[in-house]
């Protein structure tokens, strides 16, 4: 086991390099001149050249590169061209909201979709099975912008029970928390029942049943434990696709959280900000699937026990 | 008399070769994706969809941009089916217009990113070794990016717009499709068929194109299936955000984020198109589960 | 002789699919009393396995089904009782051993917690007392160190001692019945005959009766004291041991003595029946071993045989051995091409 968590660890460095490396090409891939751009419209020459010189946009690339990273480590991601206050401030107030809405729309997520995959698994083409998976092909299709809209306009503007948006009480999470979590429920459901139902075939479910054990021991015992073991890779996986649509549904909600960040950056040009968000998305990602991965190993004895 | 028992045997045997000759890949392909009802209803209504997008400019009852402000965001009405916009637009009208431009995207930004992931996946499969490694690396870089926020990055390079928004989306599926494709490869490549090709003294790209291609093409049908429907709600998804097609394009999603406003006083604004985003994904979903049950066994439950 | 304590009646197990309804299992009938050990041979595809599962009603999962027939356990039929009554005689009373040991057992959970869940469920022992029993049957199977192997998952044993896992699993609650599906198939030639007498000894401390499912008539010779053969959903020939190698009577059952290599003997090629046990949807009208029989005539295509006591104790199904119209053994010959 501990030679398979540094295997893993060992695995991603190169992946960050490689990331790393990415996004620092992130600004000198924008068409045009980067010191003019990060300098702003109304910049005047002099500005610019200043501007250059003190992102060392006029260094080698590779000194840059260094440079750039240096200050990476030392949590400098530069300044906000929009607010001019630190990148790393901006994004410290910004991080937990989102972190939040993601964990809870992820506990939802996965709770249901794994019951809704058990019941389609075992009561296969019966119609809890066709409910179940209609709704999650449903779910796979919904924008989820619109469905947030509508739970806004039903639960918030009509019936007037939830806030329509920001993040004030814990009744501000249900509608962004249900939105977001949605897509993933519909992905966890469906994965679970086709993993359920393959290992419902194996030679060892047959073992235990004909020990005698009910139904509900072999599915929920036997069956889940070792269906589990995919479905948690996958799982991971979706933390990604959370992330993502946390952009979406933190501006139909007005959350305030990096999602909605992003897009004010995008529509004001903040490169500082968005490459720095980049960096903070794909971190988040990587660092969730080495957990993940870890996980994949305590759940299965075959790398646990090496 | 003795012919006549004979033909009991003689029957048996004759049945045994038809049974041999009836079962072509694609009758047989067909026979189980008629099965699949909601895939085959589907299917007619994705055509349906193809058909409305090259005719439906032509035969809408409204004009789509002319402003009617004697008709501001009036509800369901036997004139205007789905109500009116803040413009007095027809929204009926303005979503069958869309229909072009969401399968227009969904279609070319599924197509370039399965061209490219393709051809990828085929090199980095075939030649393997230090080609592969390059490839992979280059997918476990873009793989971690969620899709959309690579999509929004790119967007911020480039500059909203339409056509960014497919570049951008195709971008994000070269590395989905190339791994699908390489892994593909692999399997088809170790089978003794291929090796017999190579033997004989094939060049690659003759082996890859006349042998290999083809085996992965299955798969390839699959996931091209189900990216489509995720493409339409990732590009409806960045037009919401203004990130992509702009008003007044009756872009479903670009309709849906002008309506936002007027939530409370004519949800309708919002309504409509967004059922016509979800009914159009919902039928590429169960197109490609369908095609998935009925092509590959592999990925079948 | 002893009553028998499993008796099958004319057991019919049907699979329904698009092609239509398949008799895999066709009206089987035979019996196995206390301590007895009965061997069921066949080919795969010849429903001796669907036998065993219907027997343990195991069938859930598969679009099989039990059509018709009884299956007398100590006088109960087992078709008949519930699903709650079946559970507590599986594993119970009736255990069973299967082929694969690679993949029977579960790759999650210890050796340990797999062997003492049957013990806790039909025994009410305490865990204590489950495991104190496991290490009991895990010594009584030849493993040495059991109070280590308790704690080992199934991917730290090889084939072999996983097989004597699941014979100590099954043998934990003493059951009446044993019924063992192919339990040697997927093991080396020495394990084989070490899993083989381990079977033999341990049941005959206990009286157990076993039903032994195999394609392998070695193992019959070894293991049984009387054989039923298999084929296509029916049994064709049945009787004690000896009867059947010294004098079988059905095509079939020759061709897969025929097929057994004997020591001593050169061959220049092995005999072995030509041809594949038809697919169960396009099995002939008559006789189900017809096409490939090399003694076929046209009544074998014609009609079914009886299944016939044809001297005491040993029945067949064919009409080599039935009296066959005077007109019709003419046309004896070899049509089979």
């Amino acid at each position: 086991m501990f030679r398979f968590i540094i295997k893993r660890i060992l695995e991603i460095i190169p992946i960050l390099f490689l990331v790393s490396i990415f996004i620092f090409m992130f600004v000198h891939m924008i068409p045009g001149d980067p010191a003019r751009l990060v300098a702003g419209v109304d910049a005047t020459l002099a500005d610019v050249e200043l501007v250059r010189e003190e992102l060392g946009l006029d260094k080698p690339i590779v000194e840059q590169y260094f440079t750039y990273m240096k200050n990476l480590v030392q949590g400098d991601l530069g300044k906000s061209l929009k607010t001019g206050r630190a990148v790393s401030e901006e994004i410290g107030a910004r991080f937990m909201p989102t972190f939040w809405l993601t964990v809870w729309s992820m506990a939802w997520a996965v709770i249901i979709g794994l019951l809704i995959g058990v019941v389609s698994a075992t009561k296969r083409n019966k119609w809890q099975d066709y409910f179940g998976m209609f709704g999650a092909v449903s779910g796979l299709s919904l924008p989820s912008f619109w469905l947030g809209l509508m739970l806004i306009q039903l639960f918030a503007v009509k019936l007037g029970w939830l806030p329509t948006g920001g993040m004030e009480t814990w009744k501000s999470f249900i509608l962004p928390a249900f939105t977001l979590g949605t897509g993933v429920a519909a992905v966890v459901a469906r994965f679970t029942r086709s993993s359920l139902m393959d290992v419902l075939k194996e030679d060892y479910i047959r073992t235990g049943r004909s020990k005698g054990l009910s139904e509900r021991k072999v599915t929920w015992g036997h069956g889940l434990r070792n269906a589990m073991i995919p479905v948690v890779t996958m799982t991971g996986l979706q933390f990604g696709f959370l992330l993502g649509g946390s952009v979406v549904i933190e501006t139909v909600f007005s959350w305030p959280g990096l999602g909605k960040l992003l897009i004010d950056s995008v529509a004001y040009r903040d490169y500082p900000v968005i490459q720095a968000e980049m960096l903070i998305f794909a971190l988040e990602f990587i660092v969730i699937n080495l957990i993940v991965d870890l996980l994949y190993g305590i759940l299965n004895p075959q790398i646990r026990y090496e | 008399m003795v012919e006549l028992k004979l033909t009991k045997k003689e029957a048996y045997m004759q049945q045994s070769m038809e049974n041999i000759k009836s079962n072509t890949p694609f009758s047989e392909f067909w026979r189980k994706f008629k099965k699949q009802k909601l895939a085959f209803v589907s299917f007619f209504f994705i055509l349906f969809l193809i058909a409305l997008a090259i005719v439906g400019p032509f035969i809408v009852p409204y004009d789509i941009a002319e402003p009617d402000y004697n008709n501001v965001l009036t509800g369901p009405t036997a004139e205007h089916w789905a109500g009116t916009d803040a413009y007095g637009r027809d929204i009926f009208s303005r979503i069958v217009a869309g229909t072009q431009i969401s399968l227009y995207v969904g279609l070319t930004s599924v197509f370039l990113g399965a061209l490219g992931g393709t051809f990828f996946g085929l090199i980095a499969g075939y030649y393997g070794k230090k080609v592969d490694a390059i490839i992979m690396r280059g997918c476990d870089v873009l793989l971690a990016f969620p899709g959309i926020l690579l999509a929004i990055g790119i967007i911020a390079i480039l500059g909203p717009g339409l056509g960014n928004v497919i570049i951008a989306v195709a971008i994000f599926s070269v590395p989905v499709f190339a791994r699908i494709v390489r892994s593909s490869t692999l399997a088809v490549k170790s089978t003794l068929y291929v090796e017999a090709t190579k033997s004989i003294g094939a060049v690659p790209r003759r082996i890859i194109w006349k042998h290999i291609f083809p085996g992965t093409l299955s798969s390839i049908i699959v996931y091209f299936t189900m990216r489509i429907g995720s493409a339409i709600l990732t590009a409806a998804s960045l037009s919401f955000l203004g990130l992509g097609a702009q008003p007044p394009s009756p872009e479903w999603g670009a309709m849906l984020s002008g309506g936002r406003d007027y939530l409370n006083i004519a949800p309708h604004v919002t309504i409509f198109p967004g059922l016509a985003i979800f009914i159009t994904v919902l039928a590429f979903n169960l197109l490609g589960d369908g095609l998935r049950d009925a092509l590959d066994p592999k990925i079948k439950d | 002789m002893d009553q028998p304590v499993l008796k099958v009646n004319n057991l019919q197990t049907y699979f329904t699919s698009d092609a239509g309804v398949v008799k895999a299992v066709d009206g089987v009938s035979f019996e196995v009393s206390k301590g007895e050990t009965l061997g069921i041979v066949g080919e795969s595809g010849s429903g001796k396995s669907v036998t065993s599962l219907s027997i343990m009603r195991l069938l859930k999962d598969t679009p099989g089904r039990i059509a018709d027939g009884e299956i007398l356990y100590e006088g109960r039929d087992l078709v008949k009782i519930s699903e709650n009554d079946m559970r507590k005689i599986r594993g119970n009373d009736i255990a069973m051993i299967f082929q694969e040991p690679m993949t029977s057992l579960n790759p999650v959970f210890k050796i340990g917690r797999q062997l003492e869940e049957a013990i806790i469920l039909h025994l009410k022992f305490s865990k204590k007392e489950a495991r104190e029993r496991s290490i009991e049957m895990l010594t009584s199977v030849g493993i040495s160190r059991p109070e280590k192997i308790v704690h080992e998952f199934p991917h730290q044993l090889s084939g072999g001692m996983r097989q004597r896992v699941m014979i100590a699993m099954a043998m934990a609650c003493n059951p009446k019945v044993l019924i063992a599906d192919e339990p040697t198939t997927a093991l080396d030639v020495t394990i084989q005959a070490q899993i083989l007498d381990l079977m033999r000894n341990l049941t005959k401390t206990t009286d157990t009766a076993i039903l032994l499912i195999t394609h392998d008539l070695g193992v019959v010779a070894e293991m049984c004291d009387r054989v039923v053969v298999m084929y296509g959903g029916r049994a064709v020939e049945e009787s004690d041991v000896l009867s059947i190698f010294a004098n079988p009577k059905h095509p079939y059952t020759q061709g897969l003595l025929a097929s057994i290599p004997k020591i001593g003997e050169r061959l220049d090629r092995l005999q072995s029946i030509p041809g594949n046990v038809p697919i169960p949807s396009r099995m002939p009208e008559g006789c189900k071993f017809a096409p490939r029989c090399p003694h076929a005539m046209d009544i074998c295509w014609e009609k079914e045989p009886e299944y016939k006591e044809v001297i005491t104790n040993h029945s067949v199904r064919c009409w080599l051995h039935e009296e066959v119209p005077q007109d019709e053994s003419e046309l004896v010959g070899s049509t089979q091409h």
